[in-house]
This record gives structure tokens, sequence and C-alpha cells, in this order.
């Protein structure tokens, strides 16, 4: 972990803001009330790295992967892509920005254009940019990809309803790929096709991440699969980041009671594991109005009055191990 | 059809030999057979490689119902009978000795015609082939109209929302609490008595068309606010394709199949609404000619009615015809481009 000062960084957020609004604003030109879908996220992602990041539903992980590569304009804080501030940036200047940081969706379905054939879908972002002219050396490029994501040459004058969940989640990686991009925001990428079909995709994406030295947020609700392909891993809740690791670290020895219990969680078919679910009581609480204090202490096992009041700094607790919580030292004894 | 299947057992068993041998170690010859399942494999997928588009999907569907093909056959002799027809016929001629004949099966013998004649002794027939132009006419320009603001309205408040939406949706209910008949009527009236025949359907094609637009604009920006939210969009946006691109690309290709079939209704509304205004003698007037001015003509008092029918059922029973097929047809296409029921 010591080598991270020396790596380049590809993407920094300080102290990260994207609110949504709920109701519309009011008369005065005062903020109505607001969903708080990141509150102040901060971390740097290093190149060549996958940087997992997971949590439950709602706490915010697509809306942090969207608004990294400004999908959505943030409300507050810093973004930093290859040491531009593309915070405030406008969609002109941003332009040029875009063949350097794709996305990858969630749902193989919704992300494809039925009305378009695969060749286009992949060559759209090519003739945007003015990469390449229509003609066959745009064909010869497209197949080239289509190839290195394990697609057939025969495929390409295809519409996305012939083709399968896991074939089209292929033509959607050949989408982002075809911009030879830096970063790749894998917005669960692999949640929606069923487990075989997974471990291809994962495969795939590991393969093309060393061939084309890429560097991947990888956003995941699945423990497992973070833990296979991630570096490093960040772990949200409600919005803020509670804990940072490396992969191993943070799965052998979580430091947040959050992590610990999510771990708990993962179904094992290993009787000889030690130790018992750790279950949460009550769900997640509102981001509109999200507790005061440590976001956590209401379903926290180790809260006490000082959760309450009190907002725990952000603190590196071991070398390469951030977290975020008053009682670190007591979730070993934790469940 | 034999031939199909027996491909297909082919490929069956092409594809169950490649599961069998792969992932083994194999003999040589095991190799070779394996790679012959292979090739035969690849041909078969090249062989099957028909590119099924959206369009070619939507139009199998339509042609699979009965009652679409019945109106698009119904259309079809419509407009031929109106547009082609009236090339080769003679002109239109009063004849005074031969008024107010009815109809009768043997036109071609002297002194009988199909459809009867009027009171000036003019062929009825001649003049529902020649008013059908005029009727068709006037609803398709004023569709074209309608559908063109209809399609800029709705898709930029629908991708830009916020306040361009506000405003735009505003400026659509304004248009839609238009009294239209009063408007028309007014209209027509006011400057329609300085008009000659020309300019004054061209009045009442603009009118038409100006405020028809509403119900496709809001259509599309509902369609449009959900599409827009789709990850292929989000996608092209992170690849930064141009706004305009987005819609010319993915938006209109994507809600093209709405505007057709909405273009489509729209079309046999404005047809009704034409005859309704000539029928009222505030659309085409002498010496014009439209089915709603044949029907105004066949309906003046009641002894008219009575005694000399073929001159208002011809005219009637083409509009009925026209508007019921456009509708069959309208209808037909909605079932087809609904992605629910999809025929290969």
């Amino acid at each position: 972990m010591a080598s991270n000062t020396e790596r380049n960084v590809v993407v920094e957020l300080r102290d990260l803001k994207k609110y949504f609004p709920v109701k519309s604003q009011t008369l005065i030109g005062g903020m109505g009330d607001t969903v708080k879908a990141n509150d102040g996220v901060s971390f740097k992602i290093y190149e060549g790295e996958t940087f997992g990041l997971v949590g439950e539903s709602g706490c915010g992980k697509t809306t942090l992967g969207r608004t990294i590569i400004r999908l959505e304009k943030p409300t507050g804080g810093q973004i930093l892509f290859d040491g531009h501030d593309i915070t405030r940036m406008s969609n002109r200047n941003l332009r040029p920005l875009r063949t350097d940081m794709q996305i990858i969706f969630q749902d193989p379905y919704g992300s494809l254009d039925p009305k378009q054939t695969v060749g286009q879908i992949i060559g759209e972002g090519l003739l945007a940019h003015k990469m390449f002219k229509k003609g066959p050396e745009l064909e010869e490029y497209i197949l080239d990809i289509m190839d290195k994501c394990g697609l057939d040459d025969y495929m390409i004058h295809r519409y996305p309803h012939q083709f399968s969940g896991g074939q089209r989640q292929r033509i959607g990686i050949a989408r982002s790929l075809a911009l030879d991009p830096k970063f790749v925001v894998c917005d669960e990428a692999v949640s929606a096709l069923d487990v075989s079909i997974q471990s291809q995709i994962l495969n795939l994406l590991k393969r093309l991440k060393d061939e084309e030295n890429l560097t991947y947020l990888f956003i995941s609700h699945d423990l497992s699969v973070v833990k296979h392909i991630s570096d490093r891993i960040g772990v949200m809740y409600l919005g803020e980041m509670v804990e940072l690791g490396g992969a191993e670290a943070l799965y052998n020895d979580p430091l947040h009671p959050y992590t610990k219990a999510l771990l708990s969680a993962v179904p094992t078919t290993d009787v000889q594991r030690k130790g018992e679910k750790i279950i949460l009581k009550g769900d997640i609480p509102s981001n509109v109005h999200p507790p005061s204090g440590c976001r956590f202490h209401t379903r926290c096992p180790l809260a006490t009055e000082k959760c309450r009041q009190e907002v725990p700094i952000w603190e590196e607790a071991k070398p390469g191990r951030f977290v975020a919580c008053h009682h670190y030292e007591q979730t070993k004894e934790m469940g | 059809m034999a031939d199909k299947k027996n491909r297909k057992e082919q490929h069956y068993v092409a594809e169950d030999q490649i599961e069998d041998l792969q992932g083994k170690e194999l003999s040589a010859e095991e190799q070779r057979r394996l790679d012959e399942a292979r090739e035969k494999e690849l041909e078969r997928l090249e062989r099957e490689d028909v590119v099924i588009s959206p369009a070619r999907m939507v139009w199998n569907n339509f042609k699979a119902r009965k009652i679409t093909m019945i109106g698009a056959g119904m259309f079809l002799f419509i407009i031929l009978f109106s547009l082609l027809l009236p090339v080769f016929l003679p002109e239109i001629e009063t004849d005074m000795a031969n008024r107010r004949v009815g109809p009768s099966l043997f036109f071609w013998r002297e002194g009988h015609y199909l459809f009867g004649t009027d009171n000036h002794g003019r062929d009825v027939f001649l003049r529902v082939a020649d008013g059908g132009f005029v009727s068709l006419y006037v609803g398709a320009v004023a569709t074209f109209i309608s559908v063109i603001i209809g399609t800029i309205i709705g898709s930029v408040s629908g991708y830009f929302h916020g306040i361009i939406d506000n405003i735009l949706q505003r400026f659509t209910e304004i248009v839609r609490a238009f009294p239209f008949l009063p408007l028309v009527i007014t209209l027509s009236a006011a400057i329609g008595a300085d008009l000659d025949e020309d300019e004054r359907i061209f009045l009442i094609m603009v009118i038409l068309g100006v405020i028809g637009w509403t119900g496709l604009a809001r259509l599309l920006r509902g369609q449009i606010l959900s599409l827009r939210e789709q990850e292929f969009i989000l996608a092209a946006r992170a690849m930064g394709v141009k706004n305009f691109q987005i819609i010319a690309k993915h938006i209109i290709p994507n809600v093209i199949s709405l505007i057709i079939v909405s273009a489509t209704l729209q079309f046999a509304a404005n047809i009704l609404v034409e005859s309704g205004l000539s029928f009222l003698g505030f659309g085409v007037q002498e010496p014009g000619n439209s089915w709603g001015l044949l029907l105004r003509q066949g309906t003046r008092d009641s002894s008219v009615i009575q005694n000399q029918p073929w001159l208002w059922f011809f005219p009637g029973l083409f509009i009925l015809a026209t508007v019921l097929s456009i509708n069959f047809i309208g209808d037909g296409l909605r079932d087809a481009v609904d992605p629910r029921n999809v025929r290969r």
C-alpha cells in the first residue's frame, strides 16, 4: 500500500456531494428537501487498479459512479479526473475527456438501443468523436473490438433483440471499450446475469483490464463478486463511505461494524465457518433526513451516546485502511 | 420446409458433437471430427444470418392481421379511385337533359349513370371521384403540418425537460384550449369571402394543421421523458454524443412508430373535420368539390334527402369507407409496433 503514493491517481474525489431535490425549490429560492445520495465522499482511484464499491440498495453507489463521470452534476465538492477538475466543467469542454471515461450498465436490455445494429452501437462513439469515418476501416476496428469481447463477426449487422443477456453485456462492454478509455465505471455490470455467465463476464473484464491497461470502478452489491475482482474496496452506507481498504485485509478484518455485518451475511457453503450472521435491526433510514451523528447508529450493535451526537471522522486506522467509526477497535469482538 | 427442418436437425447434431468433444483429450480422429463440426456450425450461422430488423418485425406483425389488410386494401382502392381514376375520366359537364337521374348498373348505356346525376345533370360518379382528391389532400397536408409541429415541440419538451418543457407545455395547453369550430367559422367568414377557392382550401389545411398537433406533442413528450432515462441514452451521453445527435439517432427512431400511428389516426380525423366544415358551408364551396360539399348538396332540403338519396349516399359511403379503412390501418399499426406482440 505504501507504493500508492507513487502511482498515478486517475480519479480523486474531495468531499463529493450529490443531492436530488424531492420537492421543487421554494419560491424564495432556498432548496426544498433533498435526497442526499452522496454526502461528502472522498477517495482516490489509482491507475491500473480495480476499486470495488459495495453497499446495500439505495446507499448511493450508482449515483456516485454516474457523478464521477459527470452524467450527473455534483452538488458540492470536487472531482479530479486525470488531473483535470471536471466538477463544474461544461459539456463542451468535457467532450474530449469523455473518451477516457466510460460506463458499463447493469441492465443488458435497457442499455442497448433496440433500433440500432451491433455495429452502429459500437461505432457510435467513434463517429461522434470523429475518430473514424464511415467505411471499411471503421468496420475493421469494430470487428477487432468485438473479437476482443468474445463476439463473432457475423453479429455486427444484428439487432440487440437477437442476443442473450450475456452477449448483450458483451456488446455493452465492446461499446465502452471502442473509445479506448482509461477509466471504466462498471455499474452492477454482472448483477443482471445468471451465475455461470457472471463468471464469464468477470473474466472478460479482468482480461480486458490487463490487455487495455484499464482502471475500473466496480460497483456491486454482491460481495463475493467484488472480492473476486477488486484490489481495494470501499463500503458505502447511506451516502457516505464508512470503510475503505485492500480487498483481502477488509474481508479478513473488517473495521466498521457495518462492513462486518455485511460480510457475515454473505451466503456460504462452508459449514466450518465460525461466527453467526449479524442481523441488523430495522430498515435503512431515510436519506432525506439522515440520522444525526454517525448515520449507522440507529442499527449499530455497538452504538453509544457518542455515536448519536458526534459525526465520526474519516481516519486512517491502519496503513491503507480508512474507517469512519468511533468504536472500530471493538468491531472484532462483535457478533 | 422439409429442407429447413433437415438443416435444423443437422445443426443440432453439429452442436452436440462440439459439446461432446470439447475440453477432452482428443485423438487425431476426434480432433478432425471436432473441427468438422465447428465448420458446419459456422456455416449454419452464416446461412441463417437473416437479419430481422425492427421495421421488418413490425411489417410481419402488420401483415398477420386480417382486418388490417382489409383496411389497407380498401384504402388502396380509394386512393386509386380518387387520385388516379379522374385522370382518365371525362370532364364533368352539366347536362340539363339528364337532371336528377337515379343510379343505374348499366352505366355504359346512354342516359344511365352508375351513381346517378344531380340537379344540374352532372354525373355523381365523376364528382365523387373528383371530390375525393380535395378531401384526401386537405387531410394529408393538415396531418403533415401537425406532425411536424407536434414532433418538434414534443421531442424538445420531453428531452430538455425543466423550464423549456414548462413553457412548451403551457403553450400546448393554450393551443389546446382554442375553441376550434368557432375559430374556423369566424376565420372562414371574415377572410374567406375575399379568397379564391385554392386559397380557401389552403386556409383550412393550415388551420387544421396548426391546431391539431397538441395530442401528438403530449404523447411524444411523455414517451420521451421515460426514454431519456433509459440507459442507452445515458451511454450515448457518456460517450459524448451531442444532444441533437441523440435526438436524431436514438429518440426519434424509438418514437417513429408512435408518430406514424398517431399521424394515421389524425389523418382520418382531419378528413372528417374537413367534411364537417364543408357540410356546414365553411369549408370547400362551389365551384370547388369535396365529399363534404357533395354531402351538403345532397341534403339541401328534405325533399332532396327523400327523393334523391344517391346524392348523399355515395359521398357519405366514401367518407365512411375512407375513415374506416384508415382507422383499421392505424389500429393495426399500433398493435404491430407494440413490442408485446412479437411475431417473427
